[in-house]
């Protein structure tokens, strides 16, 4: 530690800190524009001057490391003139249109010239009249008031790693924006709009629309993925018009993804339900929530009398754990049923209930701050950034700053690939068998190994193109890096071998030694915001709440005693069985909680003909979706904007999700519909508050108390400046000690489950393989009704390689016609070098044209945990040419 | 190995000195005086004549002003230089030497004296030519000598016996003691101890080193690293190997050169090829443990990028913008990791240190300022060109013995600039003062990297301070506030002041803005942007109050300033200046004094150049 005299005040500080940082320290404000504290500093706007009282010399304190004894001045007439100058330069061509500007209010510039009086340029007006760049439909570029802070570029660069823009020109004639005046092309995840100090940067969605000093703020979790990203959600009305993120908090930050910070104009539009709605005469006609309730509780009630196991539930994983607990109790206690289910089971499922049975947790083993420590990254069939933004920024900068070695296993290329080590590209299809040959490499003695396994490697190597240098590589540097960790995504998790293929890989993390090192592990990738929440607190057939097997009867009575109620669930089971149950006539109601199953299935099944027959189908949901053309009722459901609750994150974080507005029309969340229907059936859910649940949850499962991650620096005494902390270690991550007990000591490889993995054949006939990818700018469905991120990706468009278009004689923009036995469907094409030729992508989002269709109607369950799998099927593809 | 090379080569030098050389400057300076006709047309004759002799290009000796420079060598004789050789001249310069023995007096320079050779009579020796008079050459030393596109004629001339030197005798530390002990500072300008860069480097964690050269000479008028790489490119990439050793067994360097300079990249890719040949680079150096190798880069023409941190950034494929210091690339260089960067010059010097010792090198030069410095003389001055001299050397000597006086006898010397658009100009009160880099820092200029433009009385100070700053202007990088939108004002009121719409406090606003800029601004070309105005109002207060009070130009430069009278006493009433005035401005009645109308003069100044009286100001 150094002492340094601010104004006289001393201050202790690492020898390392600068100037800035010790006078903040000090209680002590100094003026910003371009010091940002995640970003390397640039010193570029000057504001920051300070006189050092011995050499008499102006420093910038951004850049300036403290010395022993150092005495700074902050406010001398030296500094106070130099800034004043330094204003008047920056107001030469800045408009002061602060009334119609949207950053009036918020702008440091403003401030800064309130101080020192600076309102207007003493030098000859240069009023840049260059018109702004409103190319882009998400952001607007104005230079005229561009103090050319550079934050926007460098946070571009630094932070996202995406380089979509920078300074164009030289000297006076600087601007900033995408290169070459394009429009602008990027993930808008809009973080430069939100470090832009003065409103040369603007959100074209509500521009006009709002002064920042009106707007009330509320901190909020995003619950479109798992990241758990905090946020605030800004609201003049009861209307939201912005979210902006907070600089330092949460495990974002301060950064957000486009759905994250532009997605949320669809929970206020006029899709939105906003009454209850019942069937009469086939028409679904407005109606009250007492008459409608009674009804559904009466015909509930009718169902259960028949016996355990007849209503079936299905629950989206984006509510919140009070929901997911309230729901699943219903379902358990009053509709005596374990037939439940989550959208969790899509796809997360896979990985998670393997990693259950081997550690007894779906809490990770490790987190994102562990990814920044990690030497080795091994990702398969994932895209962190699209589907857990925030992870894919942690990865990035992971290979970047912590020079971790990165591995990318999968067909195609996504935007982490340019920073792998190695990119084995394998043919759709060869993950899972990837995943063995990895695990039994690693994890087994060459004498131990199974018998196929050098066919299967040599079958790995030929018939999937894997490359055997790059594999051998990838087996060195995960045995011999200090550190390390495998990723799973959705590609991964979607596969029919996906459960067997990740016990492999828990098998390369046992071979590792990994269970014992502490940040070493693996961190598989949700796909929704709760699912791990919904999982822990029950909300599928498999556990009872704490993850408890569910069929278990010491299990059973435990919740017994807490709800002090007998349960006499049956059997139960997923969305194969329900689908099944009702089939076979054992199912007669089914009540869905933002579900869609229809959505899983080709257009050719017979889903909808099995949900039409049954009698009693709810759908509780923000929109009317394609169930609600069979359900009886339908029910209009508060979303993750207007309600309350926890969620939990990726990292395992507990974190609350508040209201930002009041409940849309007459929409209530979902727990307390739940309630509701209880209390009409006899009340064995007492009728509580959210609190009231959330203490109970947090009481019964104390592991589940909320925590969040603050982040590496804080906001000083000042208000100005962020100082360095310490990263919290909230107990978030599964206990280490505990897994080991469970999971026992390195090289003690699980016999038994020595089965080989089969590579998977995609079944029907054509030259290329579809797969349904995830896009970065939608999540779910949902997302399709949101205008702004529908300005972002606004249809369909098909993944090709540049190589075989060029074959093909297909050019950018064109439609191609994608065809097979099954279906066919006019789409526009993507040129891309980053997928192979034997492959194309299409995101699964979009309903029209109906890429489902491509699909056989047959319902095909993957593996054990029965996941409904539509990922890939073979097609033709042809220019656009009737067939 | 490399003593066989040697001996090789001195052979091949000795079996070549029965032979007549024909010596031609293919430097930019030559070309651009038609030395490439020139030396097709020497060809043409020789082949004619059928003449036994080797005719070889070389680099720039100095001697721009005499471009283009022919030279011969005759077997036992010294080797005499011709000057502006001219196609009728040439045939009687080849009659002297081939028919007559003897040589062509009329346009013969001096002979450059070689060991063991004979004289000519009545024909000066070299250094007792005034333009070479005060001249020391040690980086130039081969510059016009050599073939710059032989390594053999390199070799021949000491030519990587320093590396070989370092290689079997000496440790890195040796090295580095030996380049601190010389008292060698950074030649590019900025003047930090070359020792001391190295040693930092050096210590410096981790085994990734990166050596660079910056190579990007952007001053206007300055031409010195220019004419090292296009005339002895070897002793730059020498002196980079040395560097590579001393900071540790860097295994990478750049040369980051301008892209203007095609002439200079493409000798340094032959000599690059060529020390790679001969494994000067490459692995296992001459069978050291010393692997090294080079690679250009080539700039886009930004004047910023001559800066440090900017030019890495270049290097490195992001957009040209410096970064604040600390970290230094000593700590933090190319790709993140410690890098020592040197200025052409400065490297082009290591190779003689090392063979002739710090003691030596350092016996030249002042007191702070060891060794010799290259500069480049140009403006309105006689002898135009690149000259070497010891550090210390007052400028009066430089412009009035070695660039022999202004161009225009009657015209007397003004100013000289020094150090560029960072430099600032010094009046003749100060031409005593002794070129090193703390007295000319003094005097308010800078020695910067060497460019040296004189100026006569007819040359308009404020105009000159707008040129520079206009250059600055245009080429800073946007990134800081000062130097963005300071030096822009700064221009704009100097652009006022030359239009005659300057006005009272223009001249304190502009020293306080400069005083701002020159504290505030990232990097050099910032803090030193407001130089050229700072020095001119310290010398040349009086000018600036002229333009600004009196709306007058007094050196005549500023249109809008000028009014041309006709002065009645020295008008001879000729009429000359009637006729060639575009505008009909001038009138003129036989026997009368000639009128001009100010009112529809152009400012175009053919009257004053038809006027063989000087009668119109």
């Amino acid at each position: 530690m150094v002492k340094v005299f601010v104004n006289g005040i001393e201050v202790e500080v690492e020898p390392t800190s600068t100037i800035l940082k010790a006078a903040e320290k000090a209680g002590i404000p100094i003026p910003t524009f371009c010091y940002h504290p995640r970003l390397d500093p640039a010193g570029s706007c000057r504001i920051c001057a300070v006189e050092l009282e011995d050499s008499k010399r102006v420093v910038m304190s951004c850049v300036t490391p403290v010395s022993d004894g150092m005495r700074v001045l902050t406010e001398s007439a030296k500094v106070a003139d130099a800034r004043k100058t330094n204003l008047e330069l920056l107001l030469l061509h800045h408009p002061l249109d602060c009334p119609v500007c949207d950053c009036g209010g918020e702008c440091p510039l403003q401030n800064m010239s309130f101080s020192y009086g600076a309102s207007d340029s003493r030098f000859e007006s240069h009023r840049n009249d260059e018109a702004e760049d409103i190319k882009s439909d998400v952001l607007v570029f104005n230079s005229n008031r561009c103090i050319l802070c550079g934050k926007c570029v460098r946070i571009c660069d630094e932070v996202q790693d995406v380089h979509a823009i920078g300074f164009i020109n030289r000297g006076f004639d600087t601007v900033i924006g995408p290169p070459l005046g394009k429009k602008l092309d990027c993930e808008f995840c809009g973080d430069c709009l939100e470090v832009c100090p003065t409103g040369a940067i603007t959100d074209k969605f509500v521009r006009y629309q709002y002064r920042p000093w009106q707007l009330e703020k509320t901190k909020t979790t995003c619950t479109y993925c798992s990241s758990g990203c905090q946020m605030n959600v800004e609201t003049e009305k009861e209307a939201i018009i912005r979210v902006t993120s907070a600089e330092g908090e949460g495990p974002n930050e301060g950064s957000l993804c486009a759905i994250g910070r532009f997605g949320f104009s669809h929970v206020q539009g006029t899709e939105r339900l906003d009454k209850p709605y019942s069937r009469s005469f086939s028409r679904l006609v407005p109606t009250e929530w007492d008459p409608v309730l009674t009804e559904i509780a009466e015909k509930m009630k009718a169902i259960v009398k028949g016996g355990p196991d007849r209503i079936a539930t299905l629950v989206s994983s984006r509510i919140p754990l009070e929901d997911a607990y309230l729901i699943q109790a219903f379902s358990r206690k009053v509709l005596k049923s374990n037939y439940i289910d989550s959208s969790a089971r899509y796809g997360f499922m896979n990985a998670a209930a393997p990693i259950i049975r081997a550690t007894g947790t779906i809490r990770p083993l490790v987190d994102h701050q562990d990814l920044l420590k990690a030497k080795v990254i091994l990702v398969i069939g994932g895209d962190p950034t699209s589907e857990s933004n925030i992870t894919g920024l942690y990865l990035k900068k992971a290979v970047r700053k912590g020079k971790a070695k990165l591995y990318y296993v999968g067909s195609d290329s996504v935007s982490i690939t340019q920073r792998a080590k190695d990119h084995l590209r394998i043919l759709s299809g060869g993950e899972g068998l990837f995943a063995w040959v990895l695990g039994e490499e690693i994890s087994r003695k060459p004498e131990d190994r199974h018998p196929e396994f050098l066919s299967k490697k040599e079958e790995l190597f030929k018939s999937f193109n894997v490359d055997p240098q790059a594999f051998t590589r990838l087996v060195e540097d995960l045995k011999e890096a200090p550190t390390g960790i495998i990723m799973t995504g959705r590609m991964f998790h979607r596969i029919g071998s996906a459960q067997e293929a990740m016990n492999s890989l828990l098998d390369v993390v046992r071979g590792l030694g990994w269970f014992e090192k502490d940040g070493c592990g693996i961190l598989p990738l949700p796909e929704v915001g709760n699912d791990l929440g919904v999982l822990m607190m029950g909300a599928t057939h498999e556990w009872l709440p704490g993850l408890l097997d569910s069929q278990d009867a010491e299990n059973k009575r435990k919740w017994e005693s807490t709800w002090g109620s007998a349960l006499s669930y049956g059997k139960g089971g997923g969305l194969k069985e329900i689908l099944e149950g009702i089939e076979a006539g054992t199912i007669k109601g089914l009540i869905s909680f933002g579900e869609n199953p229809i959505d899983h299935f080709s257009p050719h099944s017979d889903v909808t003909k099995i949900l039409s027959s049954l009698d009693l189908l709810v759908s509780v949901d923000l929109f009317q979706t394609s169930l609600a053309d069979h359900a009886g009722y339908l029910l209009p459901a508060a979303s993750s904007y207007e309600r309350s609750g926890h969620v939990v994150s990726i990292e395992g974080f507990v974190q609350a999700v508040k209201p930002a507005m009041t409940f849309w029309g007459e929409s209530l969340p979902d727990g307390e519909i739940v309630l509701r229907l209880s209390a009409l059936m006899g009340a064995p859910v007492e009728t509580r508050t959210t609190e009231d649940v959330s203490k109970e949850i947090f009481t019964l499962l104390p592991d589940l108390s909320p925590s969040t991650r603050n982040g590496d620096h804080y906001m000083g005494p000042t208000g100005n400046i962020f100082l360095p902390a310490v990263v919290s270690q909230p107990p978030h991550k599964a206990n280490r000690a505990a897994v080991l007990e469970r999971t026992g000591s390195a090289g003690r490889a699980q016999a038994g489950s020595r089965k080989t993995i089969v590579a998977e054949s995609i079944s029907g006939e054509g030259e290329f393989v579809l797969s349904l990818n995830k896009s970065l700018f939608h999540s779910g469905k949902m997302t399709l009704l949101d205008p702004s991120l529908m300005k972002m990706k606004s249809a369909a468009s098909v993944r090709i390689n540049r190589q075989t278009a060029k074959k093909l004689k297909i050019k950018k923009g064109e439609s191609v016609r994608i065809h097979n036995a099954f279906g066919s469907c006019l789409i526009p094409v993507e040129l891309t070098a980053g997928i192979s030729e034997y492959e194309i992508q299409i995101p699964y989002h979009f309903d029209s044209p109906n890429i489902q269709a491509l699909f056989s109607g047959e319902k095909t369950f993957t593996g054990e945990s029965s996941t409904p799998a539509i990922l890939r099927t073979r097609v033709s593809v042809s220019k656009n040419e009737l067939p | 190995m490399l003593t066989e090379m040697v001996e090789e080569t001195e052979l091949q030098m000795e079996r070549d000195a029965s032979l007549p050389v024909i010596h031609i400057g293919m430097a930019t300076c030559g070309l651009a005086s038609g030395a490439k006709a020139l030396h097709e047309l020497i060809l043409k004759e020789v082949a004619s004549r059928n003449l036994a002799v080797k005719v070889v290009p070389t680099g720039c000796i100095g001697m721009c002003h005499n471009e283009p420079l022919v030279d011969i060598t005759m077997p036992g004789r010294n080797r005499v230089s011709y000057r502006n050789v001219k196609p009728n001249t040439l045939t009687q310069i080849l009659d002297a030497h081939f028919n007559k023995n003897e040589f062509a007096k009329k346009y013969a320079v001096c002979q450059i004296p070689l060991p063991g050779r004979e004289e000519y009579a009545g024909l000066p020796l070299m250094q007792d030519v005034p333009f070479f008079k005060g001249q020391v050459k040690i980086v130039s030393k081969r510059c016009g000598m050599i073939d710059p596109l032989s390594i053999d004629d390199y070799i021949a001339m000491d030519g990587y016996q320093a590396l070989r030197k370092i290689l079997t005798s000496m440790t890195p530390e040796q090295v580095i003691d030996e380049v601190t002990k010389s008292g060698l500072r950074g030649r590019g300008g900025g003047g930090f101890p070359t020792g001391m860069k190295w040693n930092l480097t050096r210590k410096s964690p981790g085994p990734e080193k990166y050596v660079v050269c910056n190579a990007d000479e952007g001053d206007p008028g300055a031409f010195m690293d220019r004419s090292v790489l296009e005339g002895d490119p070897h002793s730059v990439i020498e002196g980079m190997i040395i560097a590579s050793f001393a900071v540790g067994y860097a295994r990478k360097g750049y040369i980051y050169c301008r892209a203007e300079y095609p002439l200079a990249i493409k000798r340094l890719q032959k000599a690059i090829n060529d020390a790679r040949e001969r494994n000067f680079l490459g692995e296992n150096i001459l069978g050291s443990n010393l692997s090294f190798d080079l690679e250009i880069k080539e700039g886009a023409g930004a004047y910023v990028c001559g800066e440090e941190t900017a030019l890495l950034a270049s290097l490195m494929g992001e957009r040209g913008m410096p970064w604040p210091k600390p970290p230094f690339p000593a700590q933090k260089g190319v790709w993140g990791k410690p890098s020592v960067i040197n200025n052409v010059e400065t490297l082009a010097n290591i190779g003689h240190i090392i063979l002739g010792g710090g003691d030596w090198y350092a016996s030249y030069g002042s007191e702070k300022t060891k060794g010799t410095k290259t500069f480049a003389l140009t403006g309105s001055i006689k002898n135009t060109g690149l000259i070497e001299v010891p550090a210390g050397t007052p400028l009066r000597e430089i412009v009035f013995s070695i660039g022999g006086g202004m161009v225009e006898k009657k015209i007397p010397f003004k100013a000289a600039q020094l150090g560029g658009p960072s430099g600032g100009c010094i009046p003749t009160s100060g031409l005593d003062t002794p070129v090193d880099f703390e007295n000319v820092l003094s005097a308010g200029a800078i020695m910067g990297s060497g460019g040296i433009v004189v100026m006569d009385e007819a040359a308009c100070i404020v105009d000159t301070a707008k040129f520079f700053l206009k250059f600055t202007q245009d080429e800073s990088c946007g990134e800081c506030t000062p130097c963005r939108v300071g030096s822009k004002i700064m221009l704009d009121i100097l652009t006022r002041i030359t239009e005659g719409k300057g006005q009272e406090g223009d001249l304190d606003e502009l020293v306080r803005l400069s005083m701002y800029i020159k504290s505030n601004s990232l990097c050099g070309l910032g803090g030193a942007a407001p130089n050229p105005v700072l020095s001119t109002i310290r010398y040349f207060r009086d000018e600036y109050e002229a333009h600004i009070r009196d709306k007058r130009c007094p050196g005549t430069v500023c249109n809008d300033l000028i009014k041309y009278v006709v002065i009645e006493e020295d008008c001879t009433t000729c009429g000359l200046c009637e006729p060639v005035c575009p505008s009909g401005s001038v009138t003129w009645e036989k026997g009368e004094v000639a009128h001009i109308d100010l009112t529809t003069c152009i400012r175009c100044k053919a009257c004053v150049d038809a006027c063989k009286f000087r009668a119109i100001i």
